[in-house]
């Protein structure tokens, strides 16, 4: 069995976007299975399939900045990414692949697991679909159908401008911002952080993921060139990438194509002193559900992972003292957090009044 | 009704079973939803974007995209057709009603088809489509899961 390696090399960042989105819809049921990678030269956003631009990303200053902002065919956050991030995407045939979503992480995240742990770091899959190394995240990855194909993305990420990414994104006031800065260092980290000088060479990296997917799928990879339909189907999905319309899919509320359920989005601070110190809480509120959150405060836990987890695990719940109880009580299980128990949490989180 | 590992197969409706779609024609329009099957598969959804009311969508291509906690992808229609109607109210009051009641409540567009004779070409009904999904399942190994109300 044989795998088909396209890479790309360094690209312009709407092209970095438009190969995968292009090969996974010139995908057919005879297409041989593909890896693609690609790195982008210059710095852009990439909004989740699913986000509102101008409600996620502060436009404006990308504007000036130069920075353009891209929408992908892939769920999740707004994400700042430059030349710092080498970009993997395994475009497989949807009949080719597990059936059950979690399967599909299995299968296809074991190669940068492994890539990871040659490099010398001690990377885990944690289900469904995060790579830590201690605690912290090391890349994202998601997936999604286009056309055909089952599409798995990820990333090398050998460096992350945590900086930009926190001031591209329209956030509810500055200290959520500073917030957010911080907590990004601390749950967040990239290979260059964790190697120092001992870290590859981005060739030397892209080398090992190669053989690390080759040894976890079973398959040798072969080196090929794109297509003519797939640089076709590329250079089609530039086009739409690039277009206004495809950024404000959802247009004004008279136009557009396509219509998306959200709601606004409102903030809660919350304080709440318990016996083992301040809790604090900014939680972004959309549609009476958390759509993010930051925990601060000089309470003590451990593991350190352990507030980043919760922090994860609050998110998509309904902003109700019931709801948040339970996944805290479910989240504190095993956390040591000496004069902190999780009606405190809830407590902040809810920025319910203190006497 | 019939229900094989878990996932309900209803009487009274016609079957893309590929695409894990189903369409309960109602006099010259068509309903179309996500079946059990489908909504095991994505998980709990998160968001929902519509082809806007009044659109024209051709035969596979998408009347919806979904995207649940790790997973986007499209719902597509089974034929060529204008969008009457869409959920849009049943999702803004619960994003998980297509996990919850995929047949009834969570149904997600409603397309009249521009060539109606010809619109159940593909599909599947009766105990044509309870065999082959049948077997879709137990190709797929799947065990239908639903999110309590």
């Amino acid at each position: 069995m044989t795998i088909r390696l396209l890479d790309f090399g360094q690209v312009g960042s709407l092209r970095s976007l438009a190969i995968f989105h292009g090969v996974g819809y010139a995908m057919r049921e005879d297409t041989p299975d593909t890896i693609t990678i690609t790195r982008p030269s210059d710095p852009f956003v990439s909004i989740g399939h699913h986000q509102d631009a101008r409600t996620e990303v502060d436009l404006d200053y990308c504007s000036e900045a130069g920075v353009p902002v891209y929408r992908r065919e892939i769920g999740g956050g707004a994400v700042y990414l430059d030349e710092g991030q080498t970009f993997w995407h395994t475009i497989f045939h949807q009949s080719r692949v597990p059936t059950k979503l979690a399967d599909v992480y299995t299968r296809f995240l074991a190669g940068p697991v492994l890539a990871l742990n040659r490099m010398g770091i001690a990377a885990v899959h944690r289900p469904v679909n995060d790579i830590q190394v201690g605690g912290r995240k090391i890349g994202g990855t998601g997936a999604a159908t286009v056309g055909e194909s089952m599409i798995v993305a990820g990333s090398l990420m050998f460096d992350f401008n945590y900086e930009l990414m926190v001031r591209v994104l329209r956030v509810p006031s500055e200290k959520f911002r500073d917030k957010m800065y911080s907590t990004m260092r601390e749950y967040l980290t990239t290979i260059n952080r964790q190697l120092g000088d001992d870290a590859p060479s981005r060739e030397d990296g892209v080398r090992i993921l190669m053989e690390c997917f080759s040894e976890t799928l079973g398959a040798e990879l072969v080196l090929d060139e794109p297509r003519p339909d797939e640089l076709a189907a590329i250079a089609e999905q530039e086009e739409r990438i690039a277009s206004e319309d495809w950024l404000h899919l959802d247009g004004l509320p008279a136009s557009g194509d396509m219509v998306k359920i959200a709601e606004g989005v409102k903030v809660v601070e919350g304080v709440h002193k318990a016996p083992g110190g301040l809790v604090r809480a900014t939680v972004a509120v959309r549609d009476g559900v958390v759509d993010g959150l930051v925990l601060s405060g000089d309470f003590f836990m451990e593991p350190a992972e352990a507030l980043g987890e919760l922090q994860d695990a609050l998110v998509g719940v309904r902003h109700e003292p019931d709801a948040v109880l339970g996944i805290v009580k479910e989240q504190l299980g095993d956390v040591d957090a000496p004069g902190l128990d999780a009606a405190d949490i809830v407590a902040a989180v809810m920025a319910m009044p203190q006497e | 009704m019939i229900v094989h590992r878990g996932c309900a197969i209803p009487s009274g409706y016609s079957y893309d079973v590929p695409g894990d779609l189903w369409v309960r024609f109602e006099g010259d329009v068509a309903r179309l939803g996500i079946t059990d099957v489908a909504q095991t598969r994505m998980g709990k959804m998160v968001s929902i974007r519509f082809k806007r009311v009044g659109k024209h969508v051709a035969a596979g291509k998408s009347v919806a995209t979904v995207e649940s906690a790790k997973w986007v992808g499209p719902i597509h229609s089974p034929f060529d057709g204008e969008v009457l109607e869409i959920n849009e109210e049943g999702f803004a009051e619960d994003m998980l009603i297509a996990n919850k009641d995929p047949y009834e409540a969570g149904w997600i567009s409603v397309v009249r088809p521009d060539d109606p004779s010809n619109a159940e070409a593909g599909l599947l009904t009766d105990d044509a489509a309870v065999e082959a999904y049948r077997t879709r399942i137990d190709e797929l190994e799947i065990s239908c899961i639903r999110c309590a109300d």
